[in-house]
C-alpha cells in the first residue's frame, strides 16, 4: 500500500437546501502535487474547508498522518500541519514580513512569553534564503508585490511546520514571472517532502504543476488519476460534463460610428492614452498586472483624476468627475473584484439590481415594489440567474451568478457603454462561457463594451479588438484581423511591436 | 430537506425574536403586577420611551450607513436649553422656539456629516468631538443655569395628552417612526443608507454621492435629537443643561438589539422601535422589584448583554 498523508472517505456535508458535498473519497499520498479540480459549486472549497477545520462534516472520516482527526477546528488541524493558504491572503498589511511569518507562532523562542526581534529576524530570513526570495525581513507586507505577499503566506505555513499545504487559487492575480516563482518554490517544497493540495481555475496551471489530480462535479467525486494520462480537453469535459463553445472569428466593427474617444488621457498612472471605440465594438484591454489596465477603465468612470486629455462621448467632450456622472451618461461599471466594489454582499440579489436605477421605478415619488420584482424577473430569467428567490442575499450565490447581478444591475440601467474588469476572475468554465455569450450578445444589440482581462484567451474569445497596455502606455491596438497569439503576448510582455 | 426547512426555522426566528423577548418581558412584568397590562401603563410606557426613541431612530439612520452618533445627548441638552431660552427670555411663539431649536439641531448635524466626509476623520471621534462641544454650549448659554418656569404652551408637547390619556409625545414618537420607516423603504433616498452600510465603495462607484447621504443621515440624527430635547425640556418644563447625557448609549443599544447591524446596511427602526420598548420594560420590571437604581444600570447592561447572546445563539448557524 502507498503511503497516503491523507485519507478522507464517504465525506458529506449539506447546507440549507444543497448538498455540498456527496459521499466523496479524497486520498493524497505524501509528497505530491494533488490538483483539486471542479466548476464553481462544485464542492472544492467545501471540502478544503472540512479539511481545515473551518466547517463540520455531516458524515465521513478524516485520517492524516495516520491519525484520524475528529471533530478537529482551525487551531487543531493547524496544529496537526495542515495549512490552507486562501485567495484572501491573511497577512498583516501593518507588519514586517518576519513578524508576519511567526505571527502567534513563537515556538521557536527560548523564554515563552517574550519576543526576541533579532532571533525572528534572522530566522526569516534564513526561511527567505532557503526559497530563495529576494525580500528583506524587516520590510512591511505594505510594501510588498501580490507574488511576494503569496509568498510569505507561504513561508508561513512552513513556519509551523506544515506537513500539507492547500493553495486555493494562489495565481489569480500574479504576473508570469511571480507565477514561475510559485513554480519554483512548489518544487523546493516538494523535495522537502511536503504535500500540496493545489487548486486554480487556470487549466493549463494544472499540468505544468501537477502529479496528479482530483475533479469534483456537483458535490460528487468525478475523476482521480495521474495528470499525464489526461488532456485538457478531457479535464473540461470532467468538470463540465459538456464541451465548452468553441470561440468564433471576430468581425470588424470599424464601419460602425464612434461611441467614445480617448484623446492624450493621462491620470497619475496611465499616460498619454489615445482609444477610438465604435459603437457594438467589444474592445479588449491586455496587459500585464500594473501595466494600466484597469485605470484606464477609471479615467473613463470618473474615478481618476484626469491630468491632461479628453473624453469625448458621442461627439461631444465629457468631463466626469465621479462615478454618478459617469452612470447619468450610461455608462456602467463592472469593477475588478465583485465582493468588495461591485455588489453589496449583504443585501439581497433584488436590491443588488435596482442599485442604479432606482429612479426607473417610482409611482408618484414612491418606489413601486411590484415593479422592482417583476423588472428584476425578467432579467433573472434573461440572463438565467440562478438563485432560490430574488430576496436571496447575494453572498449565498456562486461567483458566476453574481457577476450576472452585476449585469443585470446595468441593464436595468439601460447603459450604452459597459466597462468590464476581469469579468470570470474565480468563476467556472460553464459560467464564463455563458456570460461571454452575453456580452456578444449585448454587444450586437448596440451595445459598447470595454474589457479588461489578465487572461489572453478570454479577450480573443470575445473581443473585437485588443488593445495592449505596457507600464502605463497604449502600445498597439490589434484590429480584428490582425489578432494573433504571440503577437500580442510579446507586445504585453515586452512593450514594443517588432515589424 | 429537513435541512432547509431549519434554515426556514431559524429565518424565522431571527426575524421574529425581539417579539418574543418583548413577549418574554412582558409576561414576567404581569406576572410581577397586575396593573402592568392596563392601558394606562401602556400610555405610560409610551410617554417614558419617546425621547430616547426618537434620539434612537436618528441614530438607526446612522449606523444603518455605518457609522455611530456619540453626540445625541449633548443635541438634547443644548436644544431644550435654545428653545427655552427663544421662548422665555426672547419672547419668541413656542412653534418658532421648537422650529429654529430643531434647526440648530440640524445645522450641527451636517456640520458632524462634513467633517466626517470631508476630512474622513472617523465618527467616533468627530462626534465625541462634537458631544463634548455641544454639552460646553449648552452650558455655556447660561452659565450651567437650568431654566425654570416655562410657559403651559411649551409643556404641551412633552407633558400634554390627547382626550386626557393618550400621551401627544408617545404618539409623536410613532408617527416619527412611522415616517422614518415609509422613507426608508419606498424612497430610493431612503435605500441609499442601506447601500452606503452595505458597500460604501460599490455605493459610490454605484454612483451614490456617498458623502452627501452620510452627511443626511447626521443632519437627520441632529434633528431629531434637538426635537427630542426640545420634548424633554417641555416635559420636564425645565431647560436642563446636563439633560440627555449617557443618553447615547441608550439610543445605540436600542438600535442593535432592534437588530440593525453596527457595521451598517441591515437593520430598520421597527426593530428600533421594539428595542426601546424593550429597554424601558426592562427598567419598569426593575422598579417594580424594587432594584435600587445603583443596581438597576449594572442589572440593565447585564440583561442588554444577555439579549444579545440569546440573539446570536438563536439565529447562528451551526456550522
Amino acid at each position: 500500500m502507498e503511503d497516503q498523508i491523507l485519507r478522507m472517505t464517504n465525506i458529506s456535508k449539506s447546507f440549507p437546501g444543497v448538498k455540498a458535498l456527496d459521499n466523496v473519497d479524497f486520498s493524497v499520498r505524501r509528497g505530491e502535487v494533488r490538483c483539486l479540480a471542479g466548476a464553481n459549486g462544485a464542492g472544492k472549497s467545501t471540502l478544503m474547508k472540512i479539511l481545515s477545520g473551518a466547517y463540520h462534516m455531516d458524515s465521513g472520516s478524516i485520517i492524516f498522518n495516520d491519525k484520524e482527526v475528529i471533530n478537529p477546528d482551525t487551531r487543531y488541524c493547524r496544529n496537526i500541519g495542515i495549512a490552507v493558504i486562501y485567495q484572501e491572503l491573511s497577512l498583516i498589511d501593518s507588519m514586517s514580513v518576519a513578524e508576519n511569518i511567526f505571527l502567534n507562532n513563537y515556538k521557536h523562542e527560548k523564554k515563552a512569553n517574550v519576543i526576541n526581534w533579532k532571533y525572528l529576524e534572522n530566522n526569516a530570513g534564513k526561511l527567505l534564503k532557503d526559497f530563495n526570495i529576494s525580500v528583506a525581513p524587516s520590510v512591511l507586507v505594505r510594501n510588498l508585490s501580490m507574488g511576494h505577499r503569496q509568498l510569505i503566506e507561504i513561508l508561513k505555513a512552513i513556519a509551523i511546520d506544515a506537513k500539507l499545504i492547500v493553495m486555493d487559487e494562489p495565481s489569480s492575480t500574479l504576473s508570469k514571472e511571480e507565477f514561475e516563482a510559485l513554480l519554483r518554490i512548489i518544487k523546493v517544497l516538494k523535495n522537502k517532502g511536503i504535500t500540496i493540495i493545489y487548486i486554480s481555475h487556470r487549466l493549463e496551471e494544472l499540468f505544468m504543476i501537477g502529479d496528479s489530480i482530483t475533479v469534483l462535479r456537483d458535490g460528487k467525486h468525478e475523476f482521480t488519476g495521474e495528470i499525464s494520462t489526461i488532456t485538457q480537453n478531457d479535464l473540461v469535459r470532467l468538470m463540465i460534463g459538456h464541451n465548452v463553445i468553441p470561440f468564433m472569428k471576430k468581425t470588424s466593427t470599424k464601419q460602425q460610428e464612434t461611441a467614445i474617444r480617448l484623446e492624450n488621457v493621462s491620470t497619475s498612472s496611465i499616460k498619454n492614452i489615445d482609444m477610438e471605440i465604435k459603437k457594438s465594438e467589444i474592445r479588449g484591454i491586455y496587459g500585464l498586472v500594473g501595466s494600466g489596465r484597469t485605470e484606464v477603465l477609471r479615467a473613463i468612470y470618473g474615478v481618476d483624476k484626469l491630468q491632461e486629455g479628453a473624453v469625448y462621448y458621442s461627439g461631444s467632450k465629457i468631463n466626469f468627475q465621479k462615478p454618478y456622472d459617469a452612470i447619468k451618461h450610461g455608462i456602467g461599471l463592472l469593477p475588478e473584484n465583485r465582493k468588495t466594489q461591485g455588489l453589496i454582499i449583504v443585501h439581497p440579489v433584488w436590491e443588488n439590481a435596482v442599485l442604479v436605477s432606482f429612479n426607473k421605478f417610482l409611482k408618484n415619488f414612491i418606489l413601486s415594489y411590484k415593479r422592482i420584482f417583476s423588472e428584476v424577473r425578467t432579467y433573472k430569467d434573461r440572463l438565467a440567474i440562478k438563485t432560490p428567490s430574488l430576496t436571496t442575499k447575494v453572498s449565498s450565490l456562486s461567483g458566476g451568478n453574481q457577476q450576472k447581478v452585476i449585469i443585470a444591475k446595468w441593464l436595468i440601467r439601460d447603459c450604452k457603454i459597459l466597462l468590464v474588469d476581469e469579468p470570470t476572475q474565480g468563476i467556472d468554465v460553464g459560467a464564463k462561457a455563458e456570460i461571454y455569450g452575453i456580452l456578444e450578445d449585448l454587444a450586437s444589440k448596440g451595445k459598447t463594451i470595454i474589457i479588461v482581462s489578465s487572461e489572453l484567451d478570454e479577450l480573443l474569445a470575445v473581443a473585437n479588438s485588443i488593445s495592449v497596455m505596457y507600464e502605463g502606455k497604449l502600445i498597439k491596438t490589434f484590429e480584428s484581423d490582425e489578432l494573433n497569439v504571440e503577437k500580442i503576448q510579446e507586445c504585453a510582455l515586452t512593450g514594443r511591436i517588432d515589424q | 430537506m429537513k435541512v432547509a426547512e431549519n434554515g426556514v426555522l431559524t429565518a424565522k426566528l431571527k426575524k421574529y425574536n425581539l417579539l418574543l423577548l418583548l413577549a418574554f418581558f412582558v409576561i414576567i412584568a404581569s406576572i410581577l403586577s397586575p396593573r402592568f397590562l392596563t392601558f394606562q401603563n401602556f400610555f405610560n410606557l409610551l410617554q417614558q420611551s419617546a425621547i430616547v426613541g426618537i434620539v434612537a431612530v436618528g441614530m438607526t439612520f446612522v449606523i444603518l450607513t455605518g457609522g455611530i452618533d456619540l453626540s445625541v445627548g449633548s443635541h438634547v441638552a443644548f436644544a431644550g436649553m435654545i428653545s427655552s431660552i427663544f421662548s422665555k427670555n426672547l419672547g419668541l411663539g413656542v412653534f418658532p422656539s421648537f422650529v429654529l431649536a430643531i434647526l440648530c439641531g440640524a445645522i450641527f448635524g451636517s456640520l458632524t456629516g462634513f467633517f466626517i466626509t470631508t476630512f474622513r476623520i472617523p465618527a467616533f471621534i468627530t462626534t465625541l468631538a462634537m458631544m463634548t462641544s455641544l454639552r460646553g454650549l449648552a452650558l455655556l448659554v447660561t452659565n450651567g443655569k437650568p431654566i425654570f418656569g416655562l410657559s403651559d404652551a411649551f409643556r404641551k408637547l412633552g407633558a400634554g395628552f390627547v382626550f386626557d390619556v393618550i400621551p401627544i409625545s408617545g404618539l409623536v414618537w410613532i408617527v416619527i417612526t412611522v415616517l422614518a420607516f415609509l422613507l426608508l423603504k419606498y424612497l430610493p433616498f431612503g435605500r441609499k443608507f442601506y447601500a452606503i452600510g452595505g458597500n460604501e465603495s460599490a455605493a459610490y462607484l454605484s454612483g451614490i454621492r456617498t458623502k452627501y447621504i452620510t452627511t443626511a443621515a447626521y443632519t437627520i440624527s441632529g434633528a431629531l435629537s434637538a426635537f427630542a430635547g426640545v420634548m424633554l425640556a417641555s416635559w420636564l418644563s425645565t431647560g436642563q443643561p446636563n439633560a440627555g447625557s449617557a443618553m447615547e448609549l441608550d439610543a445605540i443599544a436600542s438600535v442593535v438589539i432592534g437588530g440593525t447591524s453596527l457595521s451598517g446596511g441591515v437593520g430598520g427602526v421597527l426593530g428600533t422601535f421594539g428595542g426601546v420598548m424593550l429597554l424601558t420594560i426592562i427598567s419598569n420590571i426593575l422598579n417594580l422589584v424594587g432594584v435600587p437604581s445603583y443596581f438597576q444600570q449594572i442589572v440593565k447592561g447585564i440583561i442588554i448583554l444577555l439579549a444579545l447572546i440569546g440573539n446570536n445563539l438563536l439565529t447562528q448557524r451551526k456550522n
